[in-house]
């Protein structure tokens, strides 16, 4: 994981916990939200976009991984490359 | 208006010489464009998630508010999420959160997520609501997430964790589970569900603890953008781990096990029934007491629509699944109790019709059925034939005599009062309102088929 996306998921983290973020808007919809379900939403959508980020980073790391195995299984790589790549 | 369709100051539903409208007011204007111009009606349209309409001449209005009118595709019945199965719920469920994602995608939320606007058309969900949309504001959180939450999440989750019964607590509480009774209702190993956890059990904490509070201090907090796609992933997850692991029900089981009934038997009644039909050509069929729906399926075959009601949440979930598996688009199973239907609910008991304000029969099936409803409930001969005759033009109906083994069972524990049961009189008291077309001994059996037309 590079810096910057560990430093935007500790944000992330943050700023749930922190409760929130401040901006402008005015809810015009007809339906209501309700009080407390629009404050739990807030709170846990930072929390669960911090989450997001780490599934989104691990699935590509297996992706990674999964890609590099298949590509050596056809013999797209091969142990050559592989040592290449480790010196 | 349609009595549904007066809460969204969006637009509203009419019917005019029977074709359903759906009126777009100037207020929607900037949205309903939106929805079209960006791509997402169409996206939608084309993976068969919302309804398609044609927009017509605006001689058809009903009041200057208006701004464009739509001739939606119709559907063909329209149903209820109380009487839907778990797996009818939680595929509407699956589907709101795929539109909201899409939507998401192109600029847009949904400003509703009721399952009310979830319908079933050609055997898949489909939204029916085309003003369900808003154009999303940077940072707004999800305005629906509360009623997502009581309209998909929590019964869903009574359903697997308690009892799939539970789903009737929506003919009580019209816009959905509330969050503090399902909490409480809900057993505790519903807490190590993370998912449950957070969108049900601290969601209705949180709902107590703000309760008085007013949302206007709070409204200049915003979400990250990329939180919101963060949260409909994980109430997609929450969903598709709900399980239900029934165990099985008298009814579910009631072919698999056989009881009195010979394969011999059950082959001559669904000739019958398929021969009858063929010669019938109904425009629908209403498979009383269907169990899983095997001869619901024979109508289906023939290219009826057909309704397929049962009393058993797992006999419907099973002819669900059946009919999702094998693609058939022309049944649709429903969780139905004949001797206390669905009523009339909402505002003014006209919001949510009855089943037969919503629809009549061709031809009603009632195949194993009369004597549950004589010697299982008590209910006259008289009563039936009357009820029958008022909401279909042609009856199957079947007779079992009280010598069969299933009219034993269901006197094994009761005296037996029911003086009137008989072949005799059931067929007197049904030929006062129909013609007796047709009378059939089911082969290897006692029982006997009739069909009858009802009389004009």
């Amino acid at each position: 994981m590079s810096l910057t996306q560990l430093s935007k998921l500790i944000k992330y983290f943050l700023s749930g916990l922190g409760f929130i973020v401040l901006l402008t808007d005015t809810t015009q919809a007809y339906l209501d939200p309700g009080t407390g379900s629009y404050l739990f939403q807030l709170i846990i959508a930072s929390m669960l976009g911090g989450l997001f980020a780490l599934k989104t980073w691990w699935r590509s790391v297996k992706s990674f991984f999964q890609r590099h195995r298949r590509d050596k299984k056809i013999g797209l790589i091969t142990e050559k490359d592989d040592a290449q790549k480790n010196e | 208006m349609n009595n549904a369709s007066f809460r969204d100051p969006s637009g509203f539903v009419y019917i005019e010489d029977k074709i359903i409208y759906r009126q777009v007011n100037q207020n929607y204007k900037d949205e309903y464009d939106h929805l079209l111009t960006s791509g997402l009606y169409q996206k939608l349209v084309e993976c068969g998630w919302l309804i398609s309409h044609q927009e017509v001449s605006l001689e058809h209005k009903k009041c200057e508010e208006a701004y464009r009118i739509i001739k939606p595709e119709p559907v063909n019945f329209i149903s209820y999420p109380y009487e839907w199965c778990f797996s009818q719920l939680k595929d509407a469920a699956l589907l709101t959160l795929k539109i909201q994602k899409t939507a998401l995608s192109h600029g847009m939320s949904l400003k509703d997520a009721s399952a009310f606007n979830i319908q079933f058309h050609k055997g898949k969900p489909i939204l029916i609501d085309t003003l369900s949309f808003e154009k999303q504001i940077a940072g707004k959180p999800w305005v629906a997430y509360r009623q997502f939450c009581q309209h998909f999440l929590a019964p869903l989750a009574l359903m697997s964790y308690r009892d799939a019964r539970l789903n009737q607590l929506w003919l009580a509480y019209i816009d959905g589970l509330p969050l503090d009774l399902t909490s409480r209702l809900l057993s505790w190993a519903s807490y190590l569900n993370p998912g449950l956890l957070l969108h049900i059990h601290l969601h209705a904490r949180s709902q107590k603890k703000y309760a008085s509070e007013s949302l206007a201090r709070h409204q200049n907090r915003k979400v990250k953008p990329d939180a919101l796609p963060a949260l409909i992933d994980n109430l997609e997850q929450t969903v598709s781990h709900i399980k239900w692991k029934p165990g099985q029900t008298e009814w579910s089981e009631y072919y698999i096990a056989g009881h009195n009934y010979s394969s011999a038997a059950f082959e001559h009644k669904k000739r019958l029934v398929a021969e009858w039909l063929n010669r019938l050509q109904p425009k629908n069929v209403w498979d009383y007491g269907a169990n899983t729906g095997a001869f619901s399926h024979i109508s289906g075959q023939q290219g009826v629509f057909t309704l397929s009601l049962d009393v058993d949440p797992l006999a419907v979930e099973k002819n669900y699944i059946s009919i999702k598996q094998a693609g058939v688009a022309n049944i649709l199973p429903l969780v139905f109790n004949l001797t206390n239907p669905s009523p009339a609910i909402g505002w003014h008991n006209q919001e949510r019709a009855t089943l037969w304000q919503r629809g009549s029969a061709d031809v009603a099936l009632a195949l194993a059925l009369v004597h549950h409803l004589v010697i299982g409930n008590n209910l006259p001969l008289d009563h039936i034939a009357d009820f029958f005759s008022q909401n279909c033009a042609a009856l199957i109906v079947e007779f079992i005599p009280k010598s069969d083994s299933q009219v034993q069972r269901l006197l094994a524990s009761r005296p037996d009062i029911f003086h009137e049961y008989n072949q005799k009189n059931f067929e007197e008291i049904f030929s006062r309102r129909f013609v007796v077309k047709e009378i059939k001994t089911i082969e290897a059996s006692q029982r006997t088929l009739y069909l009858m037309i009802k009389k004009s």
